[in-house]
């Protein structure tokens, strides 16, 4: 009965502390007006167009822009958890992992990466078919050149550039 | 002969064609605005009495549309209030509210137009200029929304280069102003308050900001990846929503920053990745830290600056290299010991400022609590005065005994730093009235004689 009870009282030990050395890598709620973004600095304002990552332990950091996260996630991949994108759409968080990315230069973002996540591939799909741009899975995207997209001259104009109609 | 004169008479009409058409229409309350607008020939100019306009406008002609007073253009909520297409265009003394949540009260899209004169507020972007050059936006008061919603800019240059910000009253904006890939733009003598940054360059070369006076934003300027600015006499105060700084320069270089004053913020200037700038002949006043160098912050040249009453003068990232001295010139530090024994006005040891404890806190940053500690402040102070090479420390090789001439040409005007010049009254009453106070005493002494 006492080895019984000694084991329970181990397992129930165990499951406790199992559980409290688990961080949690749920996304984190973004303040507009008050964050500012760990790479460029400039205060979030856009949720939109707002980025997250968890780091291994727990440790969360917040972008202005999805194009300022893949930065930082290139620079410490090693330390990330998860990192989370919002759906263009409604706005909820989507696992960089599981998202679909459309790339284009006249998508206004707040560094002007112009990169927005869709929660599948048809939904990325019917928004590049009326605007242009590429399209990106979420491995692709990981490893995607931000800087350059920059650098390849902000002055192209698609067919798409009709936002501010 | 008699030819002759007709040629003439027919070159005359064809030079005075033109001009001879230009007319002035009035266009009343509840007359079709857009169709006056369409029907309007090049060179016109379409005059609002007072009165309610309402629509979405788009200005496809070279003409003046002009306001009298109380003419007011209110959008839907979706779309711009008036878009501009044509060139040359000018837009003055309206009133413009409404439209969309991501749109403009004037949104131009073309080039050489002028807005003067206008109030636009309850707008998403007061002015948004996208590909066009050389747009003058001036003497304009601009707000965004009402209420705690998502703002959009005082004036929004994208791709507009050779623009012309200036005289512009704007508050309660995400950004004064915004220049996105911009170049040659200059903003000038605009009055910024409660934005996010008074005024942001983003990827623009060779702009010049100058005159302005910024308060209670997030940073008076915030300056980004951005080449050969030029920023001039500015009054950058009171800057301290979310540990606000009087300019925050980032991914910068090649810059000039002189002749500003930065007073009041939680920080005077913040460098980060800022490299082959000039900041030279600022006044830095009473910031919580005067300047903070933080990582690739290097090659500046800092001097003739006064550093004036900060609680932390400078801090810096120690693995920057920046000069502090210029031709044999350094910075006034108004804490510094000053022995000046040759008389030549510059102090003869350097001057060192820093905070051993800087790089400790950015590793750990719980060890916060223990910011300003009789130990640290003992640990300072020993760093400060051994002169010994400490990587913490910035070293002013040349510190100025007096304070370095400087004139801020916006403020001489102004109300600020008139204190030094102007009579001094307290003195002057606390004299006449000591002897007055004399010849009393002096004469009641003589009555008691007698």
């Amino acid at each position: 009965m006492r080895t019984k009870l000694g084991i329970l009282l181990m397992i129930v030990i165990g499951l406790i502390t199992g559980c409290s050395s688990d961080v949690s890598m749920e996304p984190v709620d973004i303040d507009a007006g008050t964050d500012s973004c760990d790479m460029c600095h400039m205060g979030i304002e856009d949720l939109a167009s707002a980025s997250q990552v968890i780091m291994e332990d727990g440790t969360p950091k917040k972008f202005d822009d999805i194009g300022c996260m893949l930065l930082y996630y290139q620079e410490h991949k090693d330390d990330v958890g998860v990192a989370y994108v919002p759906d263009w759409e409604t706005g909820e968080w989507l696992k960089m992992e599981d998202a679909v990315f459309v790339q284009e230069s006249s998508i206004e973002t707040p560094m002007s990466y112009g990169i927005i996540a869709f929660s599948s591939e048809e939904k990325a799909q019917a928004f590049q078919e009326e605007r242009g741009g590429e399209l990106y899975n979420g491995t692709e995207i990981a490893q995607l050149d931000v800087k350059a997209l920059k650098a390849d001259g902000h002055g192209e104009h698609s067919a798409g550039d009709e936002s501010h109609e | 002969m008699k030819y002759r004169k007709i040629f003439l008479l027919m070159i005359i009409t064809f030079f005075f064609a033109g001009e001879a058409a230009a007319k002035e229409i009035t266009v009343q309350e509840g007359m079709d605005l857009q169709k006056v607008l369409d029907e309007a020939e090049k060179g016109d100019t379409v005059v609002l009495e007072a009165g309610v306009y309402e629509g979405n406008f788009s200005i496809d002609k070279t003409i003046a549309l002009i306001g009298e007073t109380g003419a007011k253009v209110i959008g839907p909520p979706e779309g711009n209030v008036i878009t501009v297409n044509a060139d040359d265009v000018v837009i003055e003394n309206l009133e413009i509210e409404g439209g969309g949540t991501q749109n403009a009260g004037i949104y131009i899209r073309s080039n050489r137009n002028k807005v003067t004169g206008n109030r636009i507020y309850d707008v998403f972007h007061g002015v948004m200029v996208k590909d066009g050059y050389g747009n003058e936006i001036t003497n304009n008061m601009m707000s965004s929304f009402r209420g705690n919603v998502h703002k959009g800019f005082g004036v929004y240059l994208i791709e507009a280069p050779s623009a012309i910000v200036s005289e512009n009253i704007m508050y309660d904006t995400n950004d004064g102003v915004y220049i996105s890939f911009s170049d040659l733009c200059a903003i000038t003598n605009n009055y910024i308050r409660k934005a996010r940054y008074g005024v942001h360059t983003m990827d623009s070369e060779d702009i010049v900001i100058s005159q302005n006076d910024i308060s209670e934003s997030r940073n008076g300027l915030m300056i980004m990846q951005s080449y050969y600015v030029r920023i001039k006499d500015n009054y950058l105060h009171d800057n301290r929503t979310v540990n606000g700084a009087g300019m925050f320069i980032f991914d910068t270089f090649y810059s000039t920053i002189s002749q500003n004053v930065m007073e009041r913020n939680n920080k005077g200037i913040y460098l980060e990745n800022a490299q082959n700038n000039n900041i030279v002949s600022n006044i830095i006043r009473k910031n919580d830290t005067g300047l903070e160098m933080a990582e690739a912050s290097i090659n500046n040249l800092i001097s003739l600056n006064q550093f004036i009453g900060n609680n932390q003068q400078v801090i810096s990232d120690k693995e920057n290299e920046n000069s502090f001295t210029w031709d044999d010139f350094g910075n006034y530090w108004d804490n510094l010991r000053a022995i000046d024994l040759d008389q030549d006005k510059v102090n003869d040891f350097a001057y060192k400022s820093g905070d051993v404890f800087y790089h400790m806190t950015k590793k750990e940053p719980h060890l916060q609590i223990f910011t300003g500690s009789p130990a640290i402040q003992l640990w300072n102070t020993i760093e400060k005065y051994v002169p010994i090479p400490s990587e913490q420390f910035i070293v002013d090789e040349h510190p100025l005994v007096n304070p370095s001439n400087i004139e801020v040409d916006f403020l001489k005007t102004g109300k600020k730093d008139e204190s030094a010049f102007a009579v001094n009254w307290s003195g002057i009453y606390g004299y006449a009235s000591f002897v007055l106070f004399g010849i009393f005493a002096m004469g009641l002494a003589r009555r008691k004689k007698r």
